[in-house]
């Protein structure tokens, strides 16, 4: 199948890069330059668009099938998403940051703050877009979910019979979040 | 509908009210040997008499319970001491033959549904306790027992002599040279009072066991009873012992196998009560089966996922895969979005009955669903055969797709169905 | 027109909880009976993913997304309440959400299955207000047993329901049949804080299975009880239209009665249904059962416009509509010191409930009830308008939702002839049926009660170490309408007798929440199922 082997190009390229340039990895982002309406994203295009998403999110195994989805979603809703995210990857860029945290305390330009949350949004809520266009894309999948893993369960998805009682404890330890007597 | 529903049969579901009524008749995991009839009641239990000699929602051991065999349905008898209908007056001598030599009241043949086979070398000393269980313990009840529906020419119950002859070995158990306490002990268990192989040895033409191939994996009615010889590819040499003790006391092993239909009714009433020395003992034998081949290349626990449907299909208006979306909608809240379980929610991947070479287990636990008593706890898991709520009811096409599905996501891809497949196994199910 | 006349029994319009019930009851009897239902018949795992598809998800928690994200079909021949469907005319909206479907709105119920005390069925002779009802609590109680095995309820014995901490209340005579669901650590942690200030947690008891119950497996805290319990855990009508069914019962779905028609000596002859198609059918039957919701049925029966009875069918009082109530509500959402991790195991449990005592001369009574419906996925799009991004999304989505405490309370509304449902006579469904029009307000008896309510949440803040960071106290409706074919002794101002049946036609009966002469602030489902389950064996024994 076509889309399988796109797939699979797509995660040897993810790894090669990640290999080669680390946790900072969008050396080709500047050389995403618009191109015509079209619904086939090169497979390029869209492992630069996850290994930006995992910059933004600061997750380190997002899904090559979503990042596709979502690129394609996000591009259909927003003509110049090429455009925006490579301004964005600039940014980051030039900026040397090495994390997300780092990049919003550097203070980021309004443009590339809000393609980063559209991008975000969309990781996060599993939804693209604003009311009508709203597209869902991941349900359980949804990064929102992951912040409270270990305690609440995805709604629909229970975790078994009868089976809570204990103080819920969240997977993602976070400093600061507070839980001072 | 409800002559459907009613049909939960090879040794199916037990319902749980007749299985939470009976727990009182069954000893703690403990075999207290006090007196002569609570021996006999533990003989009772690891023998698994109640299981089939009770039928759902009926007294137990008053009969009724209806056994699916190629060859027509059985009905399983009144063992209650009831004078008239059941085995009340029946002498010690032929309570001895019917349990070990299949001869019944007047000389008429039981048909081999009753593991008589296996029975037969049941220890003088078992008898003796076993009987006077039957006694004293089981109280009488006066149900007539129900014909059977056996066809041509094996209704004939006098061809049951020759039967015999070719397949009743009638030594009682001795321990082999060479062998320890332990395996012996297990041998007795599994080969003899458990009789495993009544289901898990595959049958001749003429419905005898296949010795040669002792224990490795046999078609039950709509289900298949797999290979637990300790080949490393058919059988169960990548269970751990831990594994096969959690199996064997509360049905869950996991990324192993559950046990479902006719298994979860043995877990039931009988391996779950058996006391820790048993259970090791049977592990212990089990180890030392010899290893049986079969055709398949991997081990049906080895299967692990395989493609992120979830992440590819979600959101989708026409899915690619409807059986993707029936497993989303049906299994995936209890199996999980991925197929990979949680807690007692059995994982789809490494799991027996989608790693398998057939189809069945997993056919028949959608249509029948899952229901088994482990300690406190009932584990369920609800129909979507012909006895199931018509919300959740799901097609042969429906099961079909579904089973295709889970069998490429997370099992044996080399597996896959039809609805006409499906069909067969609902006509199995329905006596 | 009909190619044939139908005719059964019993014939009963509507599926959900009441009208299956008493068509099992009747079936498993013997009789013949008929089901007609309005909308679909629906796979659970069709609702199911339905939902998870849906890019906006509805749960009662998010109270402003109210009127869209419903997985259930919306369908031109029997409209979705989610939509603009219910037409609204009084100062507040009565904006109730009711699924049309085999096996009704309990699909989308919380399945609070409370029994109702002894005292509120005395309202007016207790404290001078409202209607008491003209049979007590002692003609009912063999009727909640029945219906708690019928249905499954999970509950804790030997606790006082009416929240005032004293002798078990009310009455029973058997435990109930499956046991209490464990308490989470949200649970147990407000249970503890708030009894320290002198409030008597009570568990709510409910529809869902704690052992496997009736081919329903145990409950699973999907935390998803509304829109859909996606396992079949949760008591819904749809497993009494398996019983129905099973013992000889037919169920037509997608038909849509709109009238009902008496003859001179007052016994109704027969009714008329519609197809999607626009296709009209006849049935006729020896007795009739109207069970099609608290805002449907007085529909039908006002556009049931008879010689005989010109104002509508069983309206010779003028009452059919009237008395509209609910168990409309206020909300308040805290933020606590410690966290409380609302979210686990299913969607509600902990109540405080002040059902009884002198103050119910002067205010309503009312029962405050801590949402338990897991917050992320509103907190986690708020976050993200608001622009919060980097670690701090992870961190306040988890801070969000670990702190933050949703209060809802609900009140009485006490019956008045002025609220009511009426037909529209602007705007119809796609067969030309009138859609409902509401007329709603509420009285000083009500606010009096929000304000002793505000009182207890106010002193919560202290006892949880909490401020509060929410408030609204807009008349949320509760989804609990009865009222408006009240039942009274008296043919002049009530619609139907102490047996249910219609004061103008000895074969109708009317089965459902509509029925209740009080609406108190308790969740109302049992008593309507109680009340069904009377009137299947009145129905026994007459044909």
């Amino acid at each position: 199948m076509k889309q399988q082997s796109l797939f699979a190009t797509a995660v040897c390229q993810v790894s090669r890069r990640r290999l080669l340039l680390g946790g900072l990895a969008f050396g080709s982002m500047g050389l995403l330059a618009p191109r015509g309406l079209t619904n086939t994203p090169k497979a390029s295009d869209v492992t630069d668009f996850l290994i930006l998403s995992e910059f933004l999110t600061g997750r380190k195994t997002l899904s090559v099938t979503l990042a596709r989805r979502y690129y394609l979603g996000l591009q259909d809703q927003f003509p110049d998403l090429a455009v925006r995210i490579a301004n964005l990857s600039r940014e980051i860029h030039a900026s040397g940051v090495q994390t997300m945290d780092d990049y919003l305390s550097h203070g980021p330009s309004p443009e590339a703050r809000n393609t980063a949350t559209t991008i975000v949004s969309a990781w996060y809520l599993g939804v693209i877009g604003q009311n009508p266009k709203k597209q869902m894309i991941a349900y359980s999948d949804a990064l929102m979910f992951q912040a409270v893993a270990g305690a609440l369960v995805v709604p629909s998805y229970g975790a078994g019979p009868l089976a809570w009682g204990n103080r819920p404890e969240p997977y993602m330890m976070l400093k600061g979040v507070s839980d001072e007597q | 509908m409800r002559k459907i529903s009613t049909s939960c049969s090879t040794r199916v579901a037990i319902c749980l009210v007749a299985c939470s009524a009976l727990a009182s008749l069954l000893p703690k995991a403990q075999a207290a040997d006090v007196t002569l009839a609570e021996k006999g009641r533990y003989i009772a239990t690891a023998a698994d008499c109640l299981a089939c000699h009770t039928a759902p929602g009926g007294k137990p051991f008053a009969g009724g319970y209806p056994i699916i065999t190629p060859v027509g349905t059985i009905y399983s008898t009144n063992i209650t001491p009831a004078p008239k209908s059941g085995i009340g007056d029946y002498t010690k001598t032929e309570f001895f033959d019917a349990v070990r030599r299949g001869i019944g009241h007047n000389g008429k043949r039981l048909y081999p549904a009753m593991p008589y086979t296996s029975y037969a070398a049941i220890t003088n000393d078992d008898m003796e306790a076993l009987y006077a269980f039957f006694r004293s313990e089981v109280a009488p009840v006066e149900q007539e027992n129900r014909p059977d529906n056996i066809r041509f020419p094996f209704s004939i119950r006098s061809g049951m002599a020759l039967w015999n002859w070719l397949y009743l070995d009638t030594r009682t158990f001795q321990p082999r040279p060479g062998e320890t306490s332990q395996v012996a002990r297990g041998r007795y268990l599994v080969d003899h009072l458990e009789h495993c192989g009544t289901c898990h040895t595959p049958r001749t033409l003429f419905m005898g066991p296949a010795n040669g191939r002792a224990l490795s994996g046999s078609v039950v009615g709509a289900w298949y009873a797999p290979n637990i010889t300790t080949d490393k590819i058919a059988g169960i040499a990548d269970w751990t012992d831990s594994d096969l003790r959690n199996y064997l006391t509360s049905g869950h092993a996991m990324n192993k196998g559950q046990a479902a239909g006719p298994m979860a009714e043995v877990v039931t009433n009988s391996t779950r009560f058996l006391t820790p020395d048993d259970v090791d003992a049977m592990i212990a034998y089990l180890r030392e089966v010899s290893p049986i081949a079969s055709k398949e290349k991997r081990s049906r626990t080895s299967y692990g996922s395989t493609e992120p449907t979830e992440d590819i299909a979600r959101g989708q208006t026409n899915p690619d895969d409807r059986g993707w979306k029936i497993f989303s909608g049906s299994c995936a809240s209890c199996h999980q979005a991925q197929g990979q379980g949680i807690n007692v929610y059995p994982s789809l991947t490494h799991n027996s009955a989608t790693g398998s070479t057939n189809a069945r287990n997993l056919v028949a636990t959608i249509l029948t669903g899952v229901e088994r008593q482990t300690g406190e706890n009932a584990v369920f898991m609800p129909a979507f055969g012909p006895g199931a709520l018509w919300v959740n009811r799901l097609s042969d096409q429906d099961i079909a797709d579904v089973s295709n599905f889970i069998l490429k996501a997370f099992g044996n891809p080399s597996v896959q169905i039809d609805a006409r497949y499906v069909e067969k196994r609902r006509a199995e199910l329905t006596p | 027109m009909s190619s044939e006349t139908l005719h059964a029994d019993v014939v009963i319009v509507g599926s959900g909880v009441c009208g299956a019930l008493i068509g099992a009851q009747l079936a498993k009897a013997g009789k013949s009976v008929l089901i007609l239902e309005a909308g679909p018949r629906v796979k659970r795992r069709d609702i199911v993913e339905t939902y998870r598809d849906a890019p906006v998800k509805l749960s009662l928690a998010n109270m402003k997304l109210q009127g869209a994200g419903s997985p259930f079909p919306s369908l031109p021949h029997a409209p979705s309440t989610y939509g603009d469907y219910l037409e609204q005319n009084g100062p507040v909206k009565y904006n109730t959400s009711y699924l049309r479907v085999v096996g009704g709105t309990t699909w989308h119920f919380g399945s609070a299955l409370w029994r109702l005390l002894p005292s509120e069925f005395k309202l007016n002779s207790l404290y001078g207000r409202g209607r008491d009802w003209p049979i007590g609590y002692d003609d009912l109680e063999k009727y909640y047993d029945l219906a708690e095995l019928e249905l499954g309820v999970s509950g804790t014995d030997d606790q006082d329901e009416s929240g005032a901490g004293g002798n078990p209340s009310p009455p029973r005579t058997a435990p109930y049949p499956m046991k209490q669901v464990p308490l989470t650590y949200m649970f147990k942690t407000l249970a503890e804080k708030l009894s320290a200030g002198g409030y008597h947690p009570v568990w709510e008891p409910h529809g869902r299975a704690t052992r496997p119950y009736n081919q329903r497996p145990v409950c699973a805290g999907n935390n998803n009880c509304n829109p859909i319990c996606p396992i079949g855990a949760k008591y819904d009508g749809s497993m009494h239209c398996d019983i129905a069914e099973s013992r000889g019962a037919t169920i037509i779905p997608n038909a849509v009665v709109y009238r009902l028609e008496d003859d001179d000596t007052g016994r109704i002859q027969a009714l008329w249904f519609k197809r999607p198609d626009g296709s009209e059918h006849k049935v006729t039957a020896k007795v009739f059962v109207v069970a099609a919701h608290t805002i449907e049925t007085p529909k039908l029966l006002l556009m049931s416009k008879t010689r005989h009875s010109p104002n509508g069918i069983a309206n010779s009082s003028d009452m059919v509509g009237r008395n509209l109530m609910d168990t409309t509500g206020i909300s308040v959402t805290m933020k606590t010191r410690d966290p409380m991790w609302p979210g686990q195991g299913p969607t509600e449990l902990l109540v405080f409930n002040k059902r009884e005592g002198d103050f119910r001369r002067n205010a309503a009574q009312y029962k405050i009830k801590v949402r338990n419906t897991t917050p992320v996925s509103q907190y986690a799009a708020t976050l993200l308008e608001q622009g919060v991004l980097g670690t701090e999304l992870d961190r306040k989505i988890q801070e969000l939702s670990a702190h933050t405490l949703a209060w809802a309370v609900d009140f009485e509304v006490l019956p008045d002839p002025a609220n009511r449902v009426t037909l529209s006579t602007k705007k119809f469904d796609a067969l030309g049926l009138p859609v409902p029009s509401l007329y709603y307000n509420l009285d000083d008896y009500w606010h009096a009660g929000t304000e002793l309510a505000m009182q207890d949440l106010n002193n919560f803040t202290q006892l949880l170490d909490a401020d509060i960071i929410k408030k609204n106290m807009k008349f949320e409706n509760r989804q609990h309408p009865s009222g408006t074919t009240i039942m009274g002794d008296n043919p002049k101002d009530s619609v139907v007798n102490r047996d249910c049946r219609a004061h103008d036609h000895p074969n109708l009966y009317i089965a459902g929440t509509s029925v209740m002469s009080a609406s108190t602030c308790m969740n109302p489902t049992l008593t309507a199922a109680a009340l069904s389950l009377r009137i299947a064996e009145r129905i026994q024994g007459e044909v």
